[in-house]
């Protein structure tokens, strides 16, 4: 997420606690977007998501002094959006959770001579991929959302979902071999439909 | 079984970093040189790239404006809300309270919840006392004549105001309080007159009167 200057967010902040609305726009149309897929990346609603972007900025809104500049602000927004997210999930039920990474999975990389992106278009790849991103467990979906939306260094997303180093790579490396299962049983069932 | 070895697992883990070109020099010269040697992996390349394109494409969509109209709106709103002070200041107001009669108000209300607290949980305090029954200190002792008719007898103690309170006695006595006790000394007489008596006798504790 590229952020405004931190004075400048300094200075929008303060616009905010002064009731300045065009203050509120500036942040707005900079972050909407990216903390949108941040959220969609958290739960898989469309319009949960839209209502948890909405409730994040009004948090912003309420309490602009609550910002004191030790984080990146993008980092600060998706904390407070995390947050919401986990109490949607919580009233929603229970969130899928992360399992371990055992052997049984490493062995199911799939075989280096095999490419499914010859079975299928651009677009239609896109699709399927997006819905097999919902499928992940939510530390899996936001561990993508830093690697490959926000392109953060490995480093920094240890960080920010509080894990280790190597904890991140196997989040990554384990959600990407269950995309790739979850595209090849899509396909599967398109070819077993005599869609292609 | 796929062996994977070593170098394949490091490939693996670094390649969402050499997509989002993160990478350090020499994980990225690793990354190259693993490449070359092994180029069917240019697959895993491209397939990492779809993925980076289908999470990017998450939110491209919304329209420049979408949902900033709301934001305002509830921003404004957020403005127009009173602070907590603001909003107790307004209830008293509406109930046509002023602030300090509210406080005055409240302060009693509050005593009066304690009060009743501590009177319900308070423990029930049992006294020893004296007894609240009146003692009768009779006005006369009368001895009844042993051939005295009891309907005559009974009339002559009603026409003349008497009440028995104690007795009789194993010898006959009765105690008797006087409707009228001024008039002890006269009601004595009658009683003697009539013949059904064979004594009468002023009581010690009403000689004193």
């Amino acid at each position: 997420m590229n952020d405004l200057p931190q004075q400048e967010i300094i200075n929008l902040l303060n616009r905010i606690a002064q009731s300045d609305d065009q203050a509120v726009k500036r942040i707005y149309l900079h972050y909407h977007r990216s903390l949108f897929a941040f959220i969609r990346h958290q739960v898989s609603d469309e319009a949960a998501a839209e209502e948890i972007l909405h409730d994040t900025f009004m948090a912003m809104c309420r309490k602009p002094q609550s910002y004191d500049g030790t984080s990146k602000f993008s980092t600060w927004l998706c904390a407070i959006a995390r947050h919401k997210a986990s109490d949607w999930w919580r009233k929603r039920g229970r969130r899928p959770e992360e399992q371990e990474m055992d052997d049984d999975v490493i062995q199911q990389i799939p075989d280096e001579n095999g490419n499914i992106l010859n079975m299928l278009e651009q677009e239609e790849l896109s699709e399927v991929l997006r819905a097999c991103i919902d499928r992940l467990p939510s530390v899996q979906q936001e561990a993508m959302h830093f690697a490959y939306y926000a392109e953060e260094k490995l480093e920094t997303i240890a960080q920010l979902q509080s894990s280790p180093v190597n904890t991140i790579k196997t989040r990554l490396f384990h959600a990407r071999i269950k995309i790739k299962e979850c595209v090849e049983r899509a396909l599967g069932k398109e070819v077993s439909n005599g869609t292609y | 079984m796929a062996h994977i070895d070593s170098e394949r697992m490091r490939f693996e883990e670094l390649l969402p970093f050499y997509i989002n070109q993160t990478l350090d020099a020499d994980d990225t010269a690793f990354m190259q040189q693993y490449l070359a040697s092994h180029p069917q992996m240019q697959t895993e390349i491209s397939f990492a790239k779809a993925l980076q394109s289908a999470v990017k494409e998450t939110g491209a969509n919304r329209a420049v404006n979408a949902g900033l109209a709301e934001l305002l709106d509830a921003y404004h709103l957020l403005q127009k809300r009173p602070s907590l002070i603001e909003r107790i200041r307004l209830s008293c107001q509406s109930w046509g309270f002023t602030p300090a009669f509210a406080i005055a108000a409240s302060v009693v209300v509050i005593q009066s919840i304690l009060l009743a607290q501590y009177q319900l949980s308070a423990p029930e305090v049992q006294y020893r006392g004296l007894s609240n029954q009146v003692q009768i200190v009779p006005n006369l002792k009368i001895t009844v004549n042993p051939q005295a008719n009891f309907t005559e007898l009974a009339v002559l103690l009603r026409q003349t105001g008497c009440r028995v309170v104690a007795g009789p006695s194993e010898t006959g006595e009765l105690w008797i309080v006087l409707d009228e006790p001024d008039k002890t000394e006269q009601i004595k007489r009658t009683l003697l007159d009539s013949g059904l008596l064979d004594d009468a006798v002023t009581t010690q504790a009403n000689k004193g009167r």
